[in-house]
């Protein structure tokens, strides 16, 4: 009797002080769970870009690419192909030029991304360099960098609701072949959902609707 | 004399002290980022008969997955309360629950992110008594409780633990 009455306060006590350490708690180890860039076959993304609308799907058929096993979106209908595991996130890069010759193929290939799990202060850098020779003689030195760093963590609110605990990861990309293109763009990406907000100079995409597939 | 040396020992009756080591595995939605780690910690605790009062410090560093240079941190503090429900001259079975506080850590080379969760301990195992020496050997289940959007969210860690401990 005397030892499950001490049972009962001593359970009372503990949500007591559960209770009252969760007002001083933060979310590191809701975060360190979650998954930021889901990859579900048959979920759908849908962006308001100004007046359009973007729809990216996840293909539900297996694809390889570039030899290796991957999963396929569908941007607007246009392929993309993407591999994941558990430390980075990695994107197939094409790019064709054209030639004297013809149209060749200078990029082709997997880069990563994301590095994860996202830790609010990391920082990558994936540079690509090559040296193509065609007709014997000509060569084009090609070269294609992009840089991540995780900014910060903050909520956001978009068209489809207000999602916490998101990533804001700003990214930055150089192509250098015959002329040197660079770009920046920022990207927030919500626990569970991936992508929720992308800005950049021009452009801002914002989530209406997502639905994870089955 | 004799009552100064009295003093401290009737101070400390009933009180043992002690560490403990062990295997932690990650469960839920850390398991699909961490991989299972070793258990380190210390403990001091006061026990009357079947009941038993645990502080306990436990520091788990759970490493990511593949060999990311990521890892997660936990320093925990827990204050729990034992009960041995099958007492025998030698051994028993106890059970103990209590309230906890961890300060966790998730760095990935220099990036780094810190943050505090409550938990709640709860445990079960065989218990050994030979003279002074107590030797325990159970499951521990610590439940992270957080507050993502409003809502309270769960995270675990399971943990083997096999502990020893000097009894006054």
């Amino acid at each position: 009797m005397r030892s499950s009455r001490l049972m009962a306060i001593g359970s009372l006590l503990t949500i007591g002080i559960v209770a009252l350490g969760l007002l001083s708690c933060d979310t590191v180890l809701f975060r360190a769970g979650q998954d930021y860039f889901p990859l579900v076959p048959g979920s759908e993304w849908r962006y308001a870009v100004g007046n359009d609308t973007v729809t990216v799907t996840v293909d539900t058929a297996p694809a390889v690419a570039a030899n290796r096993a991957c999963t396929r979106l569908y941007r607007n209908l246009a392929a993309e192909y993407w591999v994941k595991s558990r430390t980075e996130v990695l994107r197939l890069y094409t790019r064709i030029e054209i030639l004297p010759q013809g149209e060749d193929t200078i990029e082709h290939r997997f880069g990563r991304v994301y590095e994860l799990p996202l830790v609010e202060g990391a920082t990558w850098q994936v540079p690509f360099k090559d040296t193509l020779v065609f007709l014997g003689t000509d060569t084009i030195f090609y070269s294609h960098s992009l840089t991540g760093r995780v900014a910060a963590i903050e909520d956001v609110t978009v068209p489809a609701g207000e999602y916490t605990d998101c990533y804001r990861i700003e990214l930055a990309e150089e192509i250098i072949c015959r002329d040197t293109t660079r770009s920046q763009w920022t990207e927030w990406l919500a626990p569970g959902v991936g992508i929720v907000k992308r800005r950049s100079a021009t452009t801002e995409e914002l989530l209406a609707s997502y639905r994870k597939g089955p | 004399m004799l009552s100064l040396l009295l003093v401290p020992a009737l101070l400390v009756a009933g009180f043992d002290f002690g560490g403990k080591v062990g295997a932690a595995f990650p469960a839920g939605g850390l398991a699909s980022s961490h991989t299972s780690t070793a258990v380190l910690g210390a403990q001091a605790a006061w026990s009357h008969e079947r009941i038993r009062l645990e502080l306990g410090f436990g520091f788990i560093s759970l490493p990511g997955q593949q060999n990311s240079p990521y890892q997660l941190t936990l320093n925990q503090l827990a204050l729990s309360c034992g009960y041995e429900f099958l007492h025998r001259p030698n051994w028993g079975l106890e059970a103990w629950l209590g309230p906890g506080y961890a300060f966790a850590r998730r760095h990935l080379g220099s990036a780094r992110e810190t943050g505090r969760a409550p938990f709640v301990v709860a445990g079960a195992g065989v218990v050994q008594h030979e003279g002074r020496s107590r030797l325990t050997l159970g499951l521990e289940n610590c439940l992270f409780v957080e507050s993502a959007a409003g809502k309270p969210v769960l995270s675990d860690v399971i943990s083997l633990r096999a502990g020893v401990a000097y009894a006054f």
